[in-house]
This record gives C-alpha cells, sequence and structure tokens, in this order.
C-alpha cells in the first residue's frame, strides 16, 4: 500500500519532469550571466575562477561552510565516545603497516600543494584539505585512532586548529573591514595582487586558502576519527 | 548620535550582523582557554549583537542599508540588504536568542562551550537567513542554522533527543535539498543569484521554469517551517528536545523563516495581488504583479493552494494539539496552526493583512518562546512534561501560573493580550477579501485552542500533587523498556562538574520568562506602534512590486 | 546533452524520493538523502555548462570558458551536504546503541 503511493508519486514527479522537457524547454544553458573568467584575474589576481569565486567574490559562502563543518565536528566528538576502537582491530599485516608509512609522507605533500597552488591550478582549500584529512583517515585505520591522537594530532590541538582557522579568517574579513571598506574585501584593502600565476599572488586569496585547507582538513579528520572509535 | 547614520559601522551594519555573531565562535573558544567562563562571555556577546540589532532604529538611518563582503556587489558577489522587513525582525530573534540562552538547558551547564556555540551559530544563521539577498547565499544560512538547531536537540543525548534530531535532521535536509532545486532552477534560467536581477530576468524566463521554482521553493520552506503537508517531523522533532531549544525552535528560526519566505515572495516572484475587496494603498487586482501575477487564473488557482494549505494547518494544527498528553507536543501542533495564520495574512494580500501576519509572527515568536520556558519550568519541578503532571504546580509558584495564563490568552486571542490584535484584523482583512475559509479558521482556531491551554491552567491550580511526585532526571519513567545513557554521559562528566541541579539559576530563569510577560503586555499597550511599523514595512513590500 | 543530462537528474530524483518514502532502515534513508543531493549536484554543475568551453583556468590565449560560478556553488553545496551527512550517520550510530536497532519500526518511540 505505501509502496504503491510512494511508487505513484515518485513516477508522477518523474513524468511531470519529462513533459516538461518534451514540451520543448529550451535546455542549453550559458552559465552566469557576469563573465567572471575574463575578469577575474584582473579583479583578483586569481588564475583559477573557481578559487576566485569562492574566495573573494563569495567569501561569506566560503566562511558560512567552514563554520558549517565546524558545527559538525563538534557534535559528533561530543556524540562519538572516547576512543574505544572495536571495529578496526583486525591485525593488519607488515606491507600494509610499512607501506602505508611509506606513502603518507607524499600524501600530506600532495595535500598541502593542492591548497598553497589552489589560485593558480586546479584545486583549492577544500580539496588539499580534504586529502590532508585522508591523511588522517589513514593513520587510524592501520595505526588506530589512539596511535593518531598521541603521535599526530591530539583532539585537543584539532580543535584548537579548527577555531584558530575560523578566527582566522574572520580577522581577515574585519581586516578588510576596516582596510578595505567591506567586509572580506581582498584587492580593495590595497594588498599587492601581484603577477598572476605566480605563488605570491592573488592578495589574500592563497591565505584563504590555506586557512579553508586547514578547517576542512582537521574538521573532516575530527568527523571520520570520532565516527570510527565508535 | 550625529554622524552615526552615515558612519561605516552603519554602513557595515548587514556585514556585522552576520559576522559578530560568528566571531564569538572561536572566541568563547579561546576566552574559556584562559579561564573566561563560557556563560558570562556568551550572554555579553549576545547582549552586544542584541544592541547592533536595534541600531538600525536610531532616528535617521536610511533605509535599505546594502552592504555587500568582498565589495562586489549584488551582481558578482553577494550583497546583504538591511530593508524594514529585516529591521523589523532582527530584534526579535535578537532577543528570543538572548531570553532562550538565558534561559539554558540542564546540559547547557555540563558543556556550556558547546551549548553557546551552537548557539551563537544559529544567530549566525537566523540574522543572515534575514539579511541576505542571495539565493544560494538563503541556502547555506538556512543550512548553518538548521546543522545548530538538530545539532542542539540532539544534545539531550538520550534516545528521545537523538529520534527527535534524526527526524528534524532529515526533514530539514530534504527540506534545504528542495530549496537548493528552487534555486537551480531560477539560475539556469536567469544565469544570476541576485534576487532582484534574477526576479527582472525571470519575467521573460519559460513559465515552466519559474513555476517549477515557485513551486519548489514554497515546498522547501514550508517542509521546515512544518506546514500541514509536511507537518509530520515537526512534533516529533520539538517532543524530545530541551525546552530553551525548542523555544529557539520556534521563535527566531521560524521568524528568520518567514522573513526569507517574504523575500523569496516579494522579492522573487512579486507576491499575491491584493484581493478585491481588501483595504488596499498601493494597487488593485489588474495591477502587474510580477511574474506570478501575469496569467489570472494561475494567481488565483495558487491562491487558492496557498489557503488550502493554510487552512488545513489551522485545523490540523489545533485539532492534533487537542489531542496531545504531553505539552511540548501540544506546544508544536499548536505551531503549525499559528504558521496557518500568518500563511492565511499572507495569501490574502493588501496591506492590512500583510501587516496583521508580520505581527502576528513576532508576537507568536515571543509567546511561543515564554510558554516553553514554563514547560521548561515543569519538567524540572515535575521530570515531565506530560499535562496530568503539572497538577498543583502553579498552586506552589503562581508568577509560573499568571505567565501560564498570559501565554495562554496571547495564544488564543482574548483581548488584553498581544494576539488578539493581530487576529483580529487577520480575520476582518480575510473576510473583506471574501477569503471566508480563512475568516472562520481563524475565529474557530481560537475556539479549539482554548480548551487544551485552560486544561493545563486548571490542572496546574488544582490542590495537591500528581502521584509520582518525585522529579526524575531525564524522564527515564516515559522509557522504561529501554536503558537510557543518562548515566553513561554522567559517568563521562570531568570531576569535579556541577551536578545537574538547576535551583540556584532559577532567578535568571524566572527573569527570562517574565522578559516574555512583559514583551506580550508590551506588546499588546504598543501594538497600535507596532502595527504601524509593521503596516509601512508591508506598504514597502507591495509597493517595491508595482 | 541537455536531455541527457536532465533525464538523469529526473532519474535519480525519483529514485532517491521513491526511496526515502518507502525505506524503513535508517542507513538507507541516509543514502537516499544522498542520492538526492547528487541530483541536484549534477543540475547545478549543468547550469554553468557553456558549449565548447574549458574549465575555468584562466590560461594566455582567449578562450571560452566554463561559467566559474556553479562550480564554486557546487563545491559550497557538497561541503554542506558532507556534513548534514556526517551528522546524521553520528545519530545513526549512537540511535543504534541506545535502542538497539537501526529500523525505523523499532527505533521510534513517538507516536500520535
Amino acid at each position: 500500500m505505501r509502496t504503491g503511493w510512494a511508487l505513484l508519486f515518485s513516477v508522477a514527479l518523474v513524468g511531470c519532469g519529462i513533459v516538461t522537457l518534451i514540451a520543448g524547454v529550451d535546455l542549453d544553458t550559458h552559465g552566469a550571466i557576469f563573465d567572471y573568467a575574463h575578469h577575474s584575474v584582473q579583479h583578483t589576481g586569481a588564475v583559477n575562477v573557481v578559487s576566485a569565486v569562492l574566495f573573494d567574490y563569495r567569501g561569506l559562502d566560503t566562511l558560512g561552510e567552514a563554520t558549517g563543518v565546524l558545527a559538525t565536528g563538534l557534535v559528533v566528538a561530543v556524540l562519538a565516545p572516547k576512543a574505544r576502537t572495536s571495529m578496526l582491530s583486525v591485525r593488519l599485516s607488515l606491507v600494509v603497516l610499512y607501506g602505508v608509512a611509506l606513502v603518507l609522507p607524499f600524501v600530506s605533500v600532495l595535500g598541502f600543494a593542492v591548497i598553497l597552488f589552489g589560485h593558480v591550478s586546479p584545486g583549492g582549500g577544500f580539496t588539499g584539505g580534504v586529502v590532508l584529512a585522508s591523511t588522517a583517515v589513514f593513520f587510524a585505520v592501520v595505526y588506530t585512532v589512539g596511535g593518531q591522537q598521541s603521535y599526530v594530532l591530539p583532539m585537543d590541538t584539532q580543535k584548537r586548529i579548527e577555531n584558530a582557522a575560523i578566527a582566522a579568517f574572520l580577522l581577515v574579513g574585519f581586516g578588510g573591514l576596516v582596510t578595505g571598506g567591506a567586509f572580506l574585501a581582498n584587492a580593495a584593502t590595497g594588498i599587492p595582487l601581484g603577477e598572476p600565476g605566480s605563488l605570491l599572488s592573488a592578495g589574500l586569496i592563497p591565505l584563504l586558502n590555506l586557512v579553508a585547507g586547514m578547517k576542512v582538513g582537521v574538521g573532516l579528520a575530527i568527523v571520520v576519527v570520532c565516527l570510527f572509535s565508535e | 548620535m550625529a554622524g552615526l547614520g552615515d558612519s561605516l559601522l552603519m554602513q557595515q551594519l548587514p556585514s556585522l550582523l552576520v559576522a559578530v555573531p560568528l566571531s564569538f565562535v572561536p572566541l568563547l573558544y579561546f576566552l574559556e582557554k584562559v579561564g573566561v567562563p563560557a556563560r558570562g562571555a556568551a550572554l555579553a556577546g549576545m547582549g552586544l549583537c542584541l544592541l547592533l540589532s536595534f541600531l538600525p532604529w536610531v532616528e535617521g538611518t536610511e533605509l535599505p542599508i546594502s552592504a555587500s563582503p568582498g565589495g562586489w556587489g549584488g551582481l558578482l558577489g553577494i550583497e546583504l540588504l538591511l530593508d524594514g522587513r529585516a529591521r523589523l525582525f532582527l530584534p526579535v530573534i535578537s532577543a528570543g536568542v538572548f531570553v532562550s540562552a538565558l534561559f539554558g538547558t540542564r546540559w547547557s551547564q555540563r558543556w556550556p562551550l558547546s551549548f553557546y556555540t551552537l548557539v551563537f551559530l544559529l544567530f549566525t544563521g537566523a540574522n543572515g537567513l534575514l539579511l541576505t539577498n542571495d539565493l544560494f547565499n538563503a541556502f547555506v544560512f538556512v543550512e548553518i542554522a538548521g546543522i545548530a538547531t538538530h545539532a542542539l536537540v540532539a544534545f539531550r543525548g538520550d534516545g528521545d533527543g537523538l529520534e527527535s534530531a534524526f527526524k528534524y535532521l532529515m526533514a530539514a535536509a530534504v527540506g534545504g535539498i528542495l530549496i537548493l532545486w528552487g534555486i537551480v532552477l531560477v539560475f539556469t534560467a536567469t544565469g544570476t543569484l541576485w534576487i532582484p536581477l534574477a526576479a527582472e530576468r525571470l519575467a521573460d524566463a519559460p513559465p515552466v521554469f519559474v513555476a517549477g521554482a515557485a513551486v519548489l521553493l514554497a515546498s522547501g520552506i514550508a517542509l521546515k517551517g512544518g506546514l500541514v503537508p509536511m507537518h509530520a517531523w515537526k512534533a516529533d522533532g520539538l517532543a524530545g528536545a530541551p525546552s530553551a531549544v525548542a523555544a529557539l525552535l520556534s521563535g527566531p528560526i521560524l521568524t528568520a523563516l518567514f522573513g526569507f519566505g517574504l523575500r523569496i515572495l516579494y522579492g522573487l516572484f512579486g507576491g499575491f495581488p491584493v484581493m478585491e475587496g481588501a483595504s488596499a494603498v498601493t494597487g488593485g487586482v489588474e495591477g502587474s504583479f510580477g511574474v506570478l501575477g501575469s496569467a489570472g487564473e494561475v494567481r488565483e488557482l495558487l491562491r487558492g493552494m496557498v489557503f488550502v494549505v493554510a487552512v488545513s494547518s489551522i485545523v490540523a494544527g489545533h485539532v492534533m494539539a487537542l489531542a496531545q498528553s504531553r505539552m511540548k507536543r501540544m506546544l508544536a501542533y499548536s505551531s503549525i496552526a499559528h504558521m496557518g495564520y500568518i500563511v492565511v495574512g499572507v495569501g490574502a494580500g493588501g496591506e492590512a493583512a500583510l501587516a496583521a501576519a508580520l505581527t502576528h509572527a513576532i508576537t507568536h515568536a515571543f509567546m511561543k518562546v515564554g510558554w516553553f520556558f514554563v514547560c521548561g519550568e515543569l519538567r524540572r519541578t515535575r521530570g515531565t512534561d506530560r499535562i496530568a503532571a503539572a497538577r498543583g504546580a502553579f498552586r506552589e509558584a503562581p508568577w509560573l501560573g499568571g505567565a501560564a495564563i498570559l501565554f495562554s490568552m496571547s495564544l488564543v486571542g482574548i483581548p488584553p493580550a498581544a494576539g488578539f490584535g493581530s487576529k483580529w484584523v487577520l480575520v476582518l482583512e480575510s473576510a473583506n477579501a471574501g477569503a471566508w475559509g480563512g475568516a472562520v479558521a481563524i475565529a474557530a482556531g481560537g475556539a479549539l485552542a482554548l480548551p487544551y491551554y485552560l486544561r493545563i491552567v486548571v490542572r496546574g491550580f488544582e490542590p495537591g500533587r500528581p502521584r509520582a511526585a518525585t522529579p526524575v532526571p531525564w524522564d527515564s519513567s516515559e522509557s522504561p523498556s529501554c536503558p537510557e545513557p543518562a548515566a553513561e554521559l554522567a559517568a563521562e562528566l570531568p570531576e569535579g562538574a556541577p551536578p545537574h541541579d538547576t535551583t540556584g539559576a532559577l532567578g535568571v530563569r524566572a527573569v527570562a520568562i517574565l522578559v516574555c510577560a512583559a514583551l506580550i503586555l508590551g506588546g499588546f499597550a504598543g501594538y497600535g506602534l507596532l502595527f504601524s511599523e509593521a503596516f509601512s514595512v508591508a506598504t514597502e513590500l507591495v509597493g517595491s512590486v508595482l | 546533452m541537455g536531455a541527457i543530462i536532465m533525464t538523469t537528474v529526473l532519474g535519480l530524483t525519483g529514485i532517491a524520493i521513491y526511496g526515502l518514502l518507502t525505506r524503513r532502515h535508517l542507513i538507507r534513508l541516509v543514502i537516499c538523502f544522498n542520492v538526492l543531493e547528487i541530483a541536484v549536484l549534477l543540475a547545478i554543475v549543468y547550469a554553468g555548462f557553456v558549449e565548447g568551453g574549458q574549465a575555468p583556468i584562466v590560461g594566455g590565449a582567449e578562450a571560452a570558458y566554463v561559467s566559474a560560478l556553479p562550480h564554486a556553488v557546487a563545491l559550497t553545496a557538497i561541503v554542506i551536504a558532507a556534513s548534514s551527512t556526517a551528522l546524521m550517520l553520528a545519530y545513526v550510530v549512537r540511535i543504534y546503541r541506545t535502542r538497539g536497532s537501526v529500523r525505523i519500526e523499532r527505533v521510534r518511540r513517538w507516536r500520535g
């Protein structure tokens, strides 16, 4: 009965959509009205337009989502019990133990590179942050959660980094407010934009990339590790 | 105060209203590291935000104030716009958050840092949702507020709280996806996320996109607000929440959501046309009312749908509330009914009805916050929110009984309290406009609501105490089958944490309840003032469409 | 191109909504929510598609680029959805510990 109604409802919904498709709606998309690609280098100095949109044009969205990750980490850390690992008690072979130790440094370097070159190449704070979080997950899986906490980053340090990252983001914002006339202002603060395409360019975007990378990396690490220790 | 109007502070006020509550999130953490208690710092911060939210009322302020984080303006970046609607609602949100934080919950004394961090996130989300003039930014803020809210519900940590939190999260997340769908359709059709420009370009968009976006946005907002076809989660979501969190949910969050709904309705879709006979100042039926109003039949069909939703919310909300044996569930269903009242006012169109809807949203926020505090006090002394257990409670604490009577009167709409005025205007306006269903439903709603509040008040003033009179922590009498994790959570407490006896804070709690009571009484005294303010906002909203 | 993508989006949405309405297992509800999210993300990214456009990393020569705004928006939406999913899973784990099941009919206590 319930299944029937649900099926009817979803089929009707999809049907409505398909009917409108057949009815000849123009499906060609044209993207945003504003052509970010041809202005972003001049406006922000960033060659990677997505980074320019994320950290300059729409910095408030990014700040908002970073705090969303913070709230998630906060709740998951409280709900999960403190480091009682049961699911990962399998003994891993020597190959895994040493192999991961060999790979981990390279993965972290990759993570930092993706973050630091976020404004000149594909990548950025979020992508790089996820790579960094994956090293923490690697470590927790292979060397147990306790090991991750005691050797890499204790939970307390992770929380400190997380809060410091939000604070840094906000400080950049208020700095822009005072010197550039708008919250999170970048070029308007008078900071040199540099040679587009070089590492030190795009004003404050690399800094915000780094901050967001730390934030996402640590935040996701907290979430995953807390769910592991269940 | 000279020069305040054009100072940097005023120009950047919209950014500050979002950034200042947010900056208390890391600030509380670091302040606690250096030994400043989180509760004191948080209350000071909320006081600061409350002050900021009253700044637009300073004489000589020119509205709207537009600010753009990043300084790129609406087309390139994000615009935050403080208009009359936002000015009216900002103090309501701030005051609601402030008194809820003052009231606190049982666990807010154990984990003050987490509690106040989440409250500040919720505050940020609500303020941002009210101020933003960008579609996607609104989605971000609505999700931040949602995450913070159900996290606050889940923090109670036991099965009931988690069940509530999961249901609330599921409803909020799906509602968020619906809103995002609507935003995607608008963006595909117009190529911008900036509401004013999108509204302009929607006029040339394929009607399928416009109708689809309108339906998706409306159902997303209705799902988050708990209107009737999508109300199932709401009572469950509130029942397991601590009282102060339930108050946050039905006060500030609903107010911000309503403000956002108004911006979408009037800013993006051009609003509902004024109905014939409604006391309209600015427009007639034949005026061009944005994209939704281009075809008369579509317009009336949509209005009919809105009235069906509103009237069924009112009826179902009150009838379900009558059937409840627990106070929080009863109040949750009553909230659904009151959302229905507000939607009737919006649907009727015309400045007077819209102004009544605005005032009703404001008074309802305080009435509900106050009632949830009363409920929290009862739960503290009786250990449960069962109505039967309230027996004798008001006899022991007459001030609590007095507050309960006042809140009930206001919710039912009995003259000396603030709820009467807006209901009166709503009934008159919908009758004038020929929406007899709405008028009858609102009038009958009061009659339906009276018995269930009366039941609690009478029970409270009966002599004697209920049989199981000892306060039971964590409501464990309600769930005998499963081991509750209260003991487990208690075991995780650090040494030397205060026991969860909250008698010391009674004075503070009393203050929180009495503030709400005063606001409601003051609301009646200043009703004309509030209503005229709301009326000018309504005129601005309706006028912006023409 | 547009028709294929839009059909995929609609199909995923239909599957997700059917699942949300019928499944009784909390983890499956979480998965359905994710499928719904992915459908929207696909629509968002498609909204920024420009015929013949390149990835929006500006190189020397003048060229057509796909619109960067939907990409940034999709990134933000992904992070928010990931937060919601993580919270849902944390609640499910906790519900399993307190109530001993992850099936709705055994978990739910509120009625009426």
